[in-house]
């Protein structure tokens, strides 16, 4: 996935090499972050949390500061997924402005606003975005089944529970995960991850019968 | 589940199978039912990371907005701070500017009063015989007085001029006794009536902490302060005692504060207060009042 921006020609070089920098940096911070450091994502929240908080408010009117900073953790959480599956790989606009692309459609979504604002003048630029940032997933965070599933990885034990994420979720393979949780063998690692998973699956199974 | 079929999928699910292995199990997904129903549940594992992660993403989240709140917290009152530090600054040197203002000479406010001072004699120039000049009526060249010209300590001396300790017919001690065994109250009362005024504000200080408030009282402890050169500290005795508009004084404290402000230069500010005062209706220093009010007025 690409998210492309057009640019304004009027548009001074020193204002282009500056997002050229800027889209780097932020290509790093992508990199870094599929990688596995978390850091990153604390250092990118703290950046732009305020600005988003401030803009939010301004733009729909919100008075609520806890609807804004849930809105802004679904964006982050977004994001996250985004890089973690591999279908954000690069940035062609600045990195604020896709984080708030995905807060506004987020935003939008769930304050029901019925002014529909033209995202090129809103944003200064196009930006062709992955429709499988849904925001219809916010809505089933809160959902029963969701909750059952979060109480079923709950119950397993911390070591699996890592191996899983690490796994499946952050796509460590079977070589990093023994380095970093200092396990024996490859093989280890491998027995420990079908078993989880199939306690896991047991759980689920347990609680959903259906 | 066959293990190799369980590596599989989990190959699958980690995004790692080959197009080949991709083919295999959706082949085995349209052949087995219970592969294919094996395959849901795992998935719907993946979904369950998911949201688990979601939710510890969240709870990241939240941890770290109690450390940016914090943080803008302490920023904002060290911001705050700092403002108040340079408005206070402001402030003080718009005080200390305006008091300087207020010290220059009168001149610089209000047109010059009359002189206070006769001109001075001089000795008559005898002309010089060598030169033509009109000696029949030699005049007395008088040395003429600039009206504007006035003594550096001339606001000083009105208020010595005008300034007595306040007295009247209540003040008289009711009891004349050894003054080591009268109370403090009317240690003060006779000290304050024998014009002994240092011995007056001592006895003040040894009299009870109610006592020290009453208005009244505090009236004398001003005019004792006044009359030891103490001006500085009598000044918000009698601020305190104009605000609390209770004393029987009121009007006198007003007349006090007048010439208070006028030793320190402040002859607008004893202007006001001198009109003030005339405007009551019962004050014992009317003529003393109208006649400095007039002068500063010129």
């Amino acid at each position: 996935m690409r998210a492309e921006a057009i640019y304004h020609p009027s548009a001074g070089h020193s204002r282009l090499y500056k997002m050229e920098k800027a889209k780097q940096s932020a290509d790093t911070l992508i990199l870094g972050l599929a990688g596995g450091d978390m850091s990153i994502l604390d250092q990118i929240y703290d950046s732009y949390r305020d600005d988003f908080l401030r803009w939010a408010t301004q733009r729909f009117q919100i008075k609520d500061r806890n609807d804004l900073l849930d809105a802004w953790h679904d964006t982050m959480i977004m994001f996250y997924e985004q890089v973690r599956d591999k279908k954000l790989t690069h940035l062609t606009c600045e990195l604020k402005t896709y984080l708030f692309l995905i807060g506004y459609r987020r935003m939008l979504k769930f304050h029901k606003k019925n002014e529909k604002t033209d995202l090129v003048e809103e944003f200064d630029a196009n930006i062709n975005m992955d429709q499988s940032i849904n925001v219809l997933e916010v809505e089933e965070f809160m959902d029963q089944q969701n909750n059952l599933l979060r109480l079923a990885v709950s119950e397993l034990p911390e070591k699996s529970r890592q191996i899983l994420v690490m796994r499946f979720m952050e796509g460590k393979s079977i070589p990093e995960i023994m380095t970093t949780l200092g396990y024996a063998s490859e093989n280890a690692v491998s027995v420990t991850l079908s078993r989880g998973l199939k306690k896991l699956k047991e759980l689920i199974i347990k609680r959903m019968p259906s | 589940m066959e293990e190799t079929q369980q590596r599989l999928i989990e190959k699958f699910l980690a995004g790692e199978a080959s197009p080949a292995e991709q083919s295999m199990i959706q082949e085995m997904v349209h052949r087995d039912p219970q592969f294919k129903i094996e395959l849901e549940q795992y998935t719907t594992a993946m979904e369950a990371l998911k949201i688990a992660q979601r939710e510890e993403l969240r709870n990241r989240f939240r941890q770290r907005d109690i450390v940016l709140d914090r943080q803008d917290r302490s920023l904002n009152s060290g911001k705050n701070r700092t403002r108040w530090i340079i408005a206070l600054a402001f402030v003080v040197m718009a005080f200390i500017a305006w008091n300087l203002r207020n010290l220059s000479p009168v001149m610089t406010e209000q047109p010059a009063p009359p002189p206070t001072e006769l001109p001075e004699e001089t000795t008559p120039i005898t002309p010089n015989p060598d030169f033509a000049t009109n000696v029949d009526n030699p005049e007395p060249e008088e040395k003429k007085i600039d009206p504007r010209r006035k003594p550096k300590n001339n606001n000083e001396e009105l208020f010595a001029a005008n300034f007595e300790p306040y007295m009247d017919e209540s003040m008289e001690p009711t009891m004349r006794a050894d003054e080591d065994t009268m109370e403090p109250l009317d240690r003060f009362n006779l000290h304050y009536a024998e014009k002994k005024f240092d011995a007056a504000l001592t006895d003040f200080s040894q009299l009870s902490s109610s006592m020290q408030q009453n208005d009244n009282l505090q009236f004398r402890q001003a005019m004792a302060l006044m009359a030891t050169g103490k001006t500085k500290e009598a000044s918000p005795v009698l601020d305190e005692i104009i605000q609390n508009g209770k004393s029987k004084y009121l009007a006198e404290a007003v007349y006090y504060r007048a010439l208070i402000y006028l030793k320190e230069g402040r002859v607008s500010d004893a202007t006001a207060y001198l009109n003030d005062y005339l405007g009551r209706p019962v004050i014992a220093n009317m003529a003393k009042a109208t006649q400095l009010r007039d002068m500063l007025t010129k």
